[in-house]
């Protein structure tokens, strides 16, 4: 009797934690405050999330600093925004150094216990977003410091893997916005070098996997800046790949980014296996792809007149999540397996030593504890549409529409052979 | 009795770390925000140490090149005029390049060898100069227009970083280039370059 009340009690410390948690995922935690943001109540989602858990787990400091920011930029605090994305850049670099005690609670609990450290498309798009932020407030020359870091982190990214096969290796979208910054300063010859990568990038990883084709714009400037240069036989090479539209000579170019809702989410994926004669509970991270048609029409209208200026979809996050994720899925899996593998060694040990009480014990630890692991930034945008326009020099109305509705209007002055930047969002 | 205790012992690690592991992983398990990063990040970024060696450098270079000199012996021994433009910021960090411009500044005014103008004011001044011509201040203290000093020479450059990563080991090499350009000729009589290279184990 007192082996049995003493083995009970013990084996209450195998639930304890079990108990203790709820251990709920990371996109049912954050629901409320994509639910507010979703629907343009950002004081609310601003709130759900400083009244969330995550605002004091260390390991999810990153995600805090990256969620936090996108909320408070559509609150209009920019500067406070881009102070919280400069502090996730930072912590990406400190969070490279650190980890490894995650690394082992990985094993006994699940993949969330570990440091989120960010995936590769996040951590570039610290900078991208940093880059349209400084773009919205015209601070050009502090948005040609985040096309450097772009291509820094790009640099770094592909230095981390020795040979990378990954889907997401470079980022046209972002040597697109690089390219087009340093081109509004004038400096043609790093914005050749820019838009040419987009351009190589577009053709193949975009197009094959994240439902991306090379933006036709991107090839009319790079064409532009090539006779700008005086290299005609670059200019004419690309001529005969594709069909070149040339800017008007007196004409300032009018660059439109349009942001769509956000990204989709991993949900939880699971299935049950028997091994050994006993069930195993796998939970995995899922993103089911939206289709093309959710994205919708979006563009500009100018000057009021009835025609309608397509943009085109430069970056498509959702697609990129879900290739980030497919790359890691052979990695998740096994490690979710020598997880279980240890959890039912646990198992074992415990009805070896304590019975069969412990046994169960554990098992139910091992079996609540397994949980997906849906981290990411989920206030990204879904997807980013770009119309590049030529324009008359002086003053236009412009107004930004995105499946019928307004996302802007603005009075933009346009100079002969300037670039002027307009960010809205949907 | 004593060996399930036995037994018990043996469990208990594998216990322990699932007990705290959980608890360390769970929702309502956490910490407090620190900015453990920041003295480390100090390290690889550009702080003050490097804007105030890269000044000194700069200064030191400039006041015993030729050029000084040179003006003076051409121009009886009257000291050059100068003004400071803006360093560009090109590397791929967010730095205030006005730190750099006002410490090269106030070190080449106190050298006493250089004579400088207010370039960043020059609106401001004007502005005042009208106003005090407008009528409404006493002619006898009314400072009259047409009596400025037109600068002999510009300082300006360019501060820019190149990254290179290699495994675990980073390194940053920071190289600033000012030049001092004649402005009556266009012709740069000084060229200075200052390299600082920082290398981190990521």
């Amino acid at each position: 009797m007192t082996i049995a009340r003493s083995l009970s009690g013990r084996a209450l410390l195998f639930l304890l934690p079990a108990l203790l948690c709820s251990c709920a995922s990371y996109t049912s935690e954050t629901k409320a405050i994509r639910s507010d943001f979703r629907a343009g109540q950002y004081a609310g989602a601003l709130k759900a999330l400083e009244d969330s858990d995550l605002k004091d787990q260390t390991r999810n400091r990153l995600l805090y600093q990256m969620e936090k920011s996108s909320i408070v930029e559509r609150l209009g605090r920019r500067k406070e925004a881009r102070a919280l994305l400069l502090k996730a850049d930072r912590t990406v670099d400190e969070l490279y150094r650190s980890s490894l005690s995650g690394d082992v609670a990985s094993f006994v609990y699940n993949d969330s216990a570990m440091d989120y450290q960010g995936e590769d498309y996040e951590k570039v798009a610290i900078h991208t977003m940093l880059a349209l932020s400084f773009l919205k407030d015209d601070e050009l020359k502090k948005a040609r410091v985040e096309a450097r870091r772009i291509n820094t982190r790009l640099t770094e990214i592909n230095n981390f893997y020795k040979e990378n096969k990954n889907r997401y290796a470079e980022d046209a979208f972002a040597r697109y916005l690089a390219g087009a910054i340093y081109e509004s300063l004038g400096e043609w010859d790093s914005a050749i070098i820019e838009y040419r990568a987009a351009l190589r990038v577009y053709q193949g990883a975009y197009s094959r996997y994240f439902d991306t084709a090379v933006p036709g714009h991107l090839v009319d400037a790079l064409h532009a800046l090539y006779r700008k240069r005086g290299r005609t036989a670059e200019a004419a090479k690309l001529s005969r790949a594709h069909k070149i539209k040339t800017r008007p000579a007196g004409y300032g170019d009018l660059i439109v980014l349009h942001s769509l809702d956000s990204i989709t989410v991993k949900t939880t994926g699971e299935f049950v296996m028997m091994w050994d004669g006993k069930p195993l509970r796998f939970s995995f991270p899922v993103i089911r792809r939206r289709a093309r048609s959710w994205y919708g029409r979006t563009g500009v209208r100018v000057d009021g007149r009835a025609g309608f200026h397509t943009g085109e979809m430069v970056q498509n996050m959702d697609a990129i999540a879900s290739g980030t994720l497919e790359d890691s899925r052979a990695r998740i899996m096994v490690k979710m397996a020598s997880r279980l593998v240890l959890k039912d060694q646990l198992a074992q040990q415990a009805k070896q030593n304590l019975g069969g009480l412990g046994e169960l014990a554990v098992g139910i630890y091992g079996a609540v504890t397994e949980t997906a692991d849906t981290r990411s930034w989920t206030l990204l945008p879904a997807a980013i549409y770009m119309t590049r326009l030529s324009l008359p020099a002086g003053k236009h109305g412009i107004r930004v529409v995105s499946n019928g509705r307004v996302s802007g209007v603005r009075q933009v002055r346009v100079t002969p052979g300037s670039i002027r930047f307009l960010t809205a969002w949907r | 009795m004593s060996d399930k205790k036995y037994s018990f012992g043996r469990v208990r690690p594998l216990l322990m770390v699932a007990g705290l592991v959980g608890l360390v992983g769970c929702a309502t398990g956490g910490g407090v925000y620190k900015d453990a990063g920041e003295e480390q990040i100090l390290g690889d970024r550009w702080n003050n140490t490097d804007g105030n060696k890269t000044a000194k450098h700069m200064v030191d270079s400039i006041l015993s090149a030729a050029w000084l000199e040179e003006y003076r012996v051409k121009n009886k021994g009257k000291k050059p005029v100068v003004i400071v433009d803006e360093v560009e910021n090109r590397t791929d960090e967010h730095i205030d390049t006005r730190a750099l411009t006002e410490y090269i500044r106030s070190n080449l005014i106190n050298s006493r060898k250089v004579r400088f103008l207010n370039a960043a004011r020059r609106k401001k001044i004007l502005n005042e100069l009208k106003y005090q011509n407008s009528g409404a201040v006493s002619a006898d203290s009314a400072k009259k227009t047409g009596r400025q000093i037109g600068a002999d020479y510009m300082i300006g450059g360019a501060l820019s970083n190149v990254v290179s990563v290699r495994g675990d080991l980073k390194t940053v090499t920071y190289q600033t280039d000012l030049n001092l350009t004649n402005l009556e000729t266009s012709e740069i009589e000084w060229n200075g370059l200052h390299k600082i290279k920082k290398a981190f184990k990521r």
